[in-house]
């Protein structure tokens, strides 16, 4: 699951920063995350996983980290073999 | 010891006459603040890149149509539009404070009034957190220079305790 949470901040995040480089507790707003590349990210994440974020998920700390977001995506489900091609 | 207990007799009573811009109910500043910017140049590639999703996620069906315009929701112009909108909910959401739950961006309207200028309108969850929070007249103003948008936001705060 965090192979593609990193893929999808590489692509979809807009950070100044090689997503790889990211260690999983990273702060990604610290990183150069801002909250409408954060909009990008979850619309990917909700591509990629067939899901779509709860309101009770829409906060800032949902995106505030590679282990955030992985944590979120388990509260919601997510299999990561079931990733969408 | 004594002086700062005078001081803060002094804000009490005068905050109880409404003088010095503190909520009576919890102390608090009279008006709450937030300001937001944003790149246009992301907003028009997220429109090219999720079209319709993005579109529908952040934004309702007027605020599309007023930023488009004549013309197509992916031009320059209706971006720089979507991004002052983009900005505006922001500092809303800065406003409103959330913390147990997010607030959705499709749930903060940006108005455009038939004088040209905007206003606000809270929708569903975004309200009630609101009203919850005694937050009213709302005023916004945003612009939109180059590459950036910035949105700027008041509302005042009475908790009525």
């Amino acid at each position: 699951m965090d192979d593609t949470i990193r893929e999808i901040l590489r692509d979809n995040g807009r950070l100044p920063v090689d997503a790889e480089s990211l260690d999983r507790t990273t702060d990604l707003y610290r990183a150069g995350l801002t909250s409408h590349a954060s909009v990008n990210v979850m619309l990917a994440l909700e591509d990629a996983f067939d899901i779509e974020f709860p309101d009770a998920l829409l906060r800032k700390s949902t995106f505030e980290s590679i282990a955030a977001i992985a944590a979120a995506l388990e509260v919601m489900g997510v299999d990561e073999t079931l990733v969408s091609e | 010891m004594g002086e700062l207990a005078d001081r803060y007799q002094k804000i009490g009573d005068e905050a109880a006459r409404g003088v010095t811009g503190l909520c009576s109910g919890c102390g608090e500043e009279s008006w709450r603040v937030g300001t937001d910017v944003q790149l246009i140049e992301a907003v028009r590639d997220s429109v090219g890149r999720f079209g319709e999703d993005y579109l529908i996620r952040v934004y309702l069906p007027p605020e599309v149509a007023d930023s488009a315009g004549s013309g197509p929701v992916t031009s320059w112009a209706a971006a720089s539009s979507l991004a002052g909108r983009y900005a505006s909910k922001e500092a809303v959401i800065k406003v409103l404070r959330p913390v147990q739950t997010g607030v959705r961006w499709n749930q903060i309207e940006v108005v455009r009034e038939p004088g040209g200028w905007c206003t606000l309108a809270l929708h569903h969850d975004a309200h009630r957190l609101a009203e919850r929070s005694g937050l009213s007249r709302w005023a916004l103003s945003f612009a939109h220079d180059g590459n950036v948008a910035v949105a700027t936001v008041l509302a005042m705060h009475s908790c009525g305790h």
